[in-house]
C-alpha cells in the first residue's frame, strides 16, 4: 500500500519550526541544490588568488631579468610525442635552470602545438591578460602567424637576449617565419631541413631519384611504394611545396609576394604531376597517412619504400628508438629541399616571461646547440645559431659534432647546398587548398 | 509497560491532500485495539504518526497522559511491524532481533538473552543463524514481530501484519499475536482493511473512513448495532430497507416493522439486518412478517444464500445448508425479520 | 571469474609484447628485438609518468568522491519522489551525455579561466563532473527506484538514529549500487582527455593527455608502455568491482 503518507515519510516540510531542526526541514530538493551550490563554491575558492605578476622585464637589464627569473617556473608548451627529444629537454635544460638559474623548468607535452596556441588564444579572449598558463611556445610556421597576427607574443626580446649574437638575424631564413617579420618575437631554437629516408638494405643508393622529375619515374616503375602525408600535414605540405618549386624552374619567382595569375600558371604543371603519380601511390592514391608518425610506420612496416625527416642531425636518433630501421638513411634531391628554423615564443600574458627569457637564451648556447645537434643525445635539431658567429673553443667544440655525425645523416654541405627557403605564406595555404580540391577531392570523386 | 495512548484531535495535510482529519481515539492499555478501513482511509498515516516517523499537522499523541509529539521515532518505544516484514537483509536473524537493543547500547550478554527469550516466545530459536532469504514469508513475518518486541515497547504498531500472508498462516499468526498480547500484556495498535483480523485479534476496534472516525466499540456493535449505512455495509450487513420511523416502528414497503427501541434516528431512517438474521419460515404469530419469492440461491459450503424478493426490494438471507425445506428459485416463503435484529439507522 | 579477467587481460597482450620491442614491424609475428628501452624511459622517475599517474588518481578520485556526493541526494529524489518538473530534472540529468565535450569545453574554457579555474586541480574535477556525475545519478536512482524506505522507517521506530539509519539501512541497500556508480564514474574521469587538455591546459596533465602526446610521436613501444600503465589501475579496479558491475549490466543492482 503505497499512500501518500509513505511517499512523503521523510520529507518534514509542514508544522512548526523547532529550533536547529531548520535544516532537516529543507526538502531534500532544497538541500541537492545547496549540496552543488555548495560544492561550485569551494572549487572556485580553491582555485582563488591567481598572483598577478609585474610587467615583462626588458631583456635590455639582463640582470634585472636573471633576478625576477629566479624562483619562476617555466611552463613550456611542447609537442610530446618524442620521448627522446622530451628526455633532452628535461635533462640538459632542466638542471642547468634550476642550478644556475634557480628556475624550475615545467615541460608541458601537447599532441598538437595548436593546442597550445589555442589555450593563449583563449586566456586573453577571457581577459587573462597576465599570469596565463604558458610561458614559453616551441612554434614556428602558421603557429606563429596565428599567435603574431592576434598580438599574443612579446616583441622585440629576442634580439636582445645575450645570446641573440650567435644568431644570423640577418638571414631572411631567420628573420622571417611563414612570410611574417619576426622582428624579435620569437627566438630560434633550431633548424630542420626536409629530407627523404630510404631503408638502404632494400634500395641501392645509386638508384635513389634525386628530383621529383625521377621521383615520378621511381614511382611509376614501383606502384604502391610510394606516398606521403596529406596536406596541410607538415610533412605532406613541404613535399607538395618543394615539387612545385621543381617543377616550375625554381623557387626564386615565389619569393616576391603572393601572384595569383602567376601562382594558377606555375601550380598547373604541380597538378598534372601529383595526378599523375597518384594511381601509383600505396593504396592507388585512394588515401593518404595522416601525418609522418602513420608513414614512419608504413616505413618501417615495409609498405612504402620511402619517408622523410626534418633533422639535420640525421635520423640516428629515431633508429635507436625504433622508429626508423638501423638501415635507413637520409638522402636529399638535387633540386633541393625547403630548410627553415623553429623557434620559442613568449606569449603576452605569460606569467614567468622572465624565466621563459632565460630558456630562450639558454638553447643558444653554442656548446647546448652542439649537444643538441648530436643526434646520441637523442636529438639531432639542426643548430639555430650560426657557426660563423661561434668563436674559439664553443666553434672547435661546433665543429666536431658536426664532423662526426653518426652515418645517418646527410651531410651539412651538402644541406646546405641544396636547402630551399620557405616562401609566402598565401603560396602555402593556396598549395594546401588546391591540393584538397585537385588531388584529394579528385581522387574521391574518381 | 502498558501504556495508555491518546490520540487528540490529530490531523494531518499534505498540500491540498488530507489524509487524517480531526481524530481522536483513547487506545486502552494492555490491550488490542485495531485500526480498520479501506486502503486509502488514512491508517497508515495515522500510525506513522503515532510511530514519529511522521509529524502532525495538528492535535497532539499522549503516552500514558504525556504529549510525544516532540520526540522522535527513536525515542518513542514505539515500534513497527510492516506487513512485509521488512528484515535487514545483511543481518542473521538473530542480529535483525538484536537490532533495537543494540540501537540502545543494551550490553551484549543482556542482549542475547533477550533475543532468544523472544525468538523462543515466536519458535524460530532454531532458526536464529539464517539470514533473511533464507526464511519463509510467514517465519519472516514472526522474526520482525519479535524484533519490535525485544525492545519492550511501550506501544506495539502492527501495519496489516497479516495482509501477505496465506490464509493458513494468518491463522497462525494471528494465535502468535494473541498469545503474545497475553503473556506479555502489551499495548498494540492494530491497522488492517480486514474486519475478519480486527474481529479476531482485536478486544476493540476503531473504524476509519477518509481520515475521520466513524465508529469504535467491540466487534459485536459494528455488526448489530452499526453507526451508519456504510458501516452496516462494510461489516456486509447486506439489506437496508427504507422507511419513515415513528417511536418503535418504521414504515416500509414491506409493511410496518418493530425495530429496536435503542437504535438511533428517527424520521427517514434506513433498516438493516443482518442476512443470516433474516427467518425464511415464519410461524404464525412472529412479529415483522410479510411474504416473498426466492430469486437465486447459492452453495456456499457452509450455507446457503439466498436471494428474495419482497415489497419490490430485494433482501439476503441464509439458510443451512441441510436445509429439508430445500427452498427453489421461485417459492414463496414467508419472512420474518425478528424486531430485536432490526436496527434503524439516519437515511443518508 | 576468471573468464572476466581473461576478458579483461588479453587485450594487453599485444601491448606487452609491443612494449618489450624495437622497432617491431608489422608482419612479424615475433620481434626481432626485444629491448626494456620503453619501460626504462615511461618508468623513469623524471619522465612525468609518475606525476602524470599522480594526478589522474587524485582528479578521479576527487571527481569519484563528489559524484557520489551528488549522485546519492539526487539518485534519490529521482529514484523515489515524483514531483512536478521531474522529467525535466531527469532531462538536465542526462545533458551533458548527449553534448559533446568538445562543445562542453570550448564553451567552459572561457568561463573557467575568468574564475581562474582553468589550468587548476579543481578546474579540472569540476569539469570531469560535468560527465561523470550523471552516470553516477542515473545509476543511484536505478538503485533508488528499488528501494523501500520503510525499511527506514522500521529502524527509526526500533531506536536507530539518522546514523545509524544511513549505515546500518541506506548504505548497505544501496553499497553494490554505489560501488558500480563509483567506478562509472571514476573510469569517466580517469578516462576524460578533451576536457582535461581544455581545462587542465596541460598544468593538470592526466595520463590520457601524456598518452596522446606521446602518441602523437608514433613511438609504438613507449606508446604501448604508457598505454600499459593508463589501463592497469582501470583493470585492476574492474577486477576488484567486477562482481558488481557485471550484476549492474544484467540489471539486478539494488534491493
Amino acid at each position: 500500500m503505497k499512500s501518500f503518507g509513505t511517499v512523503r515519510a521523510t520529507l518534514r516540510t509542514d508544522g512548526a519550526v523547532h529550533p536547529g531542526r531548520l535544516l532537516g526541514r529543507l526538502t531534500e530538493l532544497h538541500r541537492l541544490a545547496l549540496l552543488i551550490v555548495a560544492l561550485a563554491a569551494v572549487a572556485v575558492g580553491c582555485s582563488g588568488g591567481q598572483s598577478a605578476t609585474d610587467a615583462t622585464s626588458n631583456p635590455d637589464d639582463w640582470e634585472a631579468v636573471l633576478n625576477a627569473a629566479r624562483g619562476q617556473t617555466i611552463d613550456l608548451y611542447m609537442w610530446g610525442g618524442s620521448s627522446e627529444i622530451n628526455r633532452f629537454v628535461d635533462r640538459t635544460y632542466g638542471p642547468i635552470l634550476e642550478q644556475e638559474f634557480g628556475i624550475t623548468l615545467n615541460r608541458v607535452p601537447v599532441a598538437d602545438t595548436v593546442d597550445a596556441v589555442n589555450k593563449v588564444l583563449a586566456e586573453l579572449q577571457a581577459g587573462r591578460n597576465e599570469g596565463g598558463s604558458v610561458d614559453l611556445i616551441w612554434i614556428n610556421g602558421e603557429n606563429f602567424y596565428t599567435l603574431r597576427q592576434a598580438n599574443a607574443l612579446v616583441g622585440d626580446w629576442a634580439l636582445q637576449i645575450p645570446n641573440a649574437r650567435f644568431v644570423d638575424w640577418d638571414s631572411v631564413a631567420v628573420n622571417r617565419d611563414f612570410g611574417l617579420a619576426v622582428d624579435g618575437s620569437e627566438s630560434p631554437l633550431g633548424s630542420a631541413q626536409f629530407q627523404f629516408v630510404y631503408d638502404s638494405a632494400r634500395i641501392d643508393e645509386d638508384s635513389l631519384p634525386r628530383s621529383y622529375i625521377e621521383l615520378g619515374e621511381w614511382i611509376a616503375a614501383h606502384p604502391g611504394r610510394f606516398t606521403y602525408p596529406a596536406p596541410p600535414a607538415f610533412h605532406g605540405t613541404r613535399f607538395v611545396k618543394q615539387a612545385f618549386y621543381e617543377l616550375t624552374g625554381g623557387v626564386d619567382p615565389w619569393l616576391g609576394s603572393f601572384d595569383e595569375t602567376a601562382f594558377v600558371e606555375g601550380s598547373a604543371g604541380l597538378w598534372d604531376y601529383l595526378t599523375e603519380i597518384n594511381p601509383d601511390l600505396w593504396r592507388s592514391g585512394r588515401t593518404f597517412p595522416p601525418d609522418i608518425a602513420s608513414l614512419n610506420r608504413l616505413f618501417a612496416n615495409g609498405e612504402v619504400d620511402f619517408t622523410f625527416t626534418q633533422l639535420p642531425g640525421g635520423i640516428q636518433a629515431e633508429i635507436d628508438a625504433g622508429v626508423l630501421p638501423a638501415t635507413a638513411r637520409p638522402f636529399v634531391f638535387d633540386t633541393g629541399t625547403i630548410g627553415d628554423f623553429h623557434y620559442l615564443a613568449i606569449p603576452t600574458n605569460a606569467g614567468d616571461s622572465e624565466a621563459a627569457m632565460v630558456l630562450a637564451n639558454l638553447v643558444l648556447t653554442p656548446t647546448l646547440q652542439a649537444a643538441k645537434l648530436d643526434p646520441t643525445n637523442g636529438w639531432g635539431d639542426g643548430l639555430a645559431i650560426s657557426l660563423d658567429l661561434v668563436q674559439g673553443e664553443d666553434r672547435i667544440a661546433l665543429q666536431r659534432v658536426m664532423d662526426n655525425l653518426a652515418g645517418a645523416a646527410v651531410s651539412f654541405d651538402r644541406l646546405e647546398a641544396v636547402r630551399l627557403p620557405e616562401v609566402n605564406q598565401e603560396y602555402t595555404l593556396r598549395l594546401e587548398h588546391d591540393w584538397d580540391v585537385f588531388i584529394r577531392q579528385s581522387r574521391l570523386a574518381g | 509497560m502498558t501504556t495508555r495512548v491518546d490520540l487528540v484531535g490529530l490531523t494531518k495535510h499534505f498540500g491540498s491532500v488530507h489524509p487524517v482529519e480531526d481524530f481522536s481515539l483513547a487506545i486502552q492499555p494492555g490491550r488490542v485495539t485495531a485500526l480498520l478501513g479501506p486502503s486509502g482511509s488514512g491508517k497508515t498515516t495515522l500510525l506513522k504518526m503515532i510511530a514519529g516517523v511522521l509529524r502532525p499537522t495538528s492535535g497532539d499523541i499522549l503516552f500514558d497522559g504525556e504529549s510525544v509529539v516532540d520526540l522522535p521515532a527513536p525515542e518513542r518505544d514505539a515500534p513497527m511491524v510492516f506487513h512485509n516484514a521488512l528484515l535487514f537483509p545483511q543481518l542473521t536473524v538473530e542480529d535483525n532481533v538484536g537490532f533495537g537493543l543494540r540501537m540502545r547500547k543494551t550490553p551484549p550478554a543482556e542482549r542475547s538473552g533477550r533475543v532468544a527469550e523472544m525468538l523462543e516466545l515466536v519458535g524460530l530459536h532454531d532458526l536464529r543463524t539464517r539470514r533473511p532469504e533464507q526464511l519463509s514469508g510467514g517465519q519472516q513475518q514472526r522474526v520482525a514481530l519479535a524484533r519490535a518486541l525485544v525492545v519492550s515497547p511501550r506501544l506495539l504498531l502492527l501495519d496489516e501484519p497479516l495482509a501477505n500472508l496465506d490464509p493458513d498462516l494468518r491463522n497462525e499468526m494471528r494465535e502468535l499475536l494473541l498469545s503474545v498480547q497475553r503473556s506479555l500484556g502489551l499495548t498494540m495498535l492494530l491497522v488492517t482493511h480486514d474486519q475478519e483480523d480486527a474481529i479476531v485479534v482485536a478486544d476493540h476496534v476503531a473504524l476509519i473512513r477518509d481520515g475521520s472516525l466513524v465508529q469504535e466499540g467491540v466487534a459485536r456493535d459494528f455488526f448489530e448495532r452499526p453507526a451508519s449505512a456504510w458501516v452496516a455495509m462494510f461489516f456486509g450487513a447486506g439489506n437496508l430497507i427504507p422507511g419513515e420511523r415513528t417511536n418503535n416502528e418504521v414504515v416500509t414497503p414491506l409493511g410496518r416493522l418493530r425495530v429496536i427501541a435503542e437504535s438511533p434516528a428517527s424520521g427517514p431512517v434506513l433498516v438493516t439486518i443482518r442476512p443470516e438474521a433474516v427467518v425464511l419460515d415464519a410461524v404464525e404469530g412472529q412479529a415483522n412478517t410479510f411474504e416473498g419469492t426466492v430469486i437465486a440461491a447459492e452453495f456456499r459450503g457452509n450455507h446457503i444464500r439466498m436471494q428474495l424478493t419482497a415489497g419490490g426490494l430485494n433482501l439476503e438471507a441464509t439458510a443451512p445448508v441441510d436445509d429439508a425445506k430445500g427452498h427453489a428459485v421461485g417459492d414463496t416463503v414467508r419472512v420474518a425479520l425478528p424486531p430485536d435484529k432490526l436496527w434503524s439507522l439516519p437515511a443518508e | 571469474m576468471a573468464l572476466i579477467v581473461a576478458t579483461i587481460l588479453l587485450p594487453l597482450v599485444p601491448l606487452v609484447i609491443q612494449s618489450f620491442t624495437r622497432g617491431y614491424v608489422f608482419p612479424q609475428l615475433v620481434p626481432a628485438e626485444w629491448s626494456t628501452r620503453a619501460w626504462s624511459i615511461v618508468l623513469a622517475t623524471d619522465g612525468g609518468t609518475w606525476k602524470a599517474l599522480g594526478w589522474s588518481v587524485a582528479v578521479a578520485a576527487t571527481v569519484t568522491a563528489l559524484a557520489l556526493l551528488v549522485a546519492v541526494p539526487a539518485g534519490r529524489v529521482l529514484g523515489l519522489r515524483t514531483f512536478r518538473g521531474r522529467r525535466v530534472l531527469e532531462f538536465l540529468v542526462l545533458t551533458p551525455l548527449l553534448v559533446p565535450a568538445v562543445a562542453v569545453g570550448i564553451g567552459l574554457d572561457i568561463t573557467f579561466i575568468r574564475l581562474g579555474l582553468s589550468g587548476t586541480f579543481w578546474g579540472v574535477v569540476l569539469v570531469h563532473l560535468i560527465p561523470a556525475a550523471p552516470y553516477a545519478v542515473l545509476i543511484l536512482a536505478g538503485v533508488f527506484a528499488n528501494y523501500n524506505e520503510d525499511l527506514e522507517v522500521q529502524a527509526r521506530t526500533l531506536g536507530a538514529g539518522p546514523l545509524n539509519v544511513l549505515r546500518h539501512v541506506t548504505m548497505p541497500a544501496i553499497m553494490p549500487g554505489l560501488i558500480v556508480a563509483g567506478f562509472f564514474a571514476f573510469i569517466v574521469s580517469w578516462s576524460q582527455y578533451v576536457l582535461t587538455l581544455q581545462i587542465g591546459g596541460g598544468k593538470v596533465l592526466t595520463l590520457p593527455v601524456l598518452l596522446v602526446s606521446t602518441a602523437s610521436g608514433g613511438d609504438v613501444a613507449i606508446t604501448g608502455a604508457l598505454t600499459i600503465v593508463y589501463a592497469l589501475p582501470v583493470l585492476a579496479l574492474l577486477v576488484v568491482t567486477s562482481h558488481h558491475v557485471v550484476r549492474a549490466g544484467l540489471g539486478v543492482t539494488g534491493t
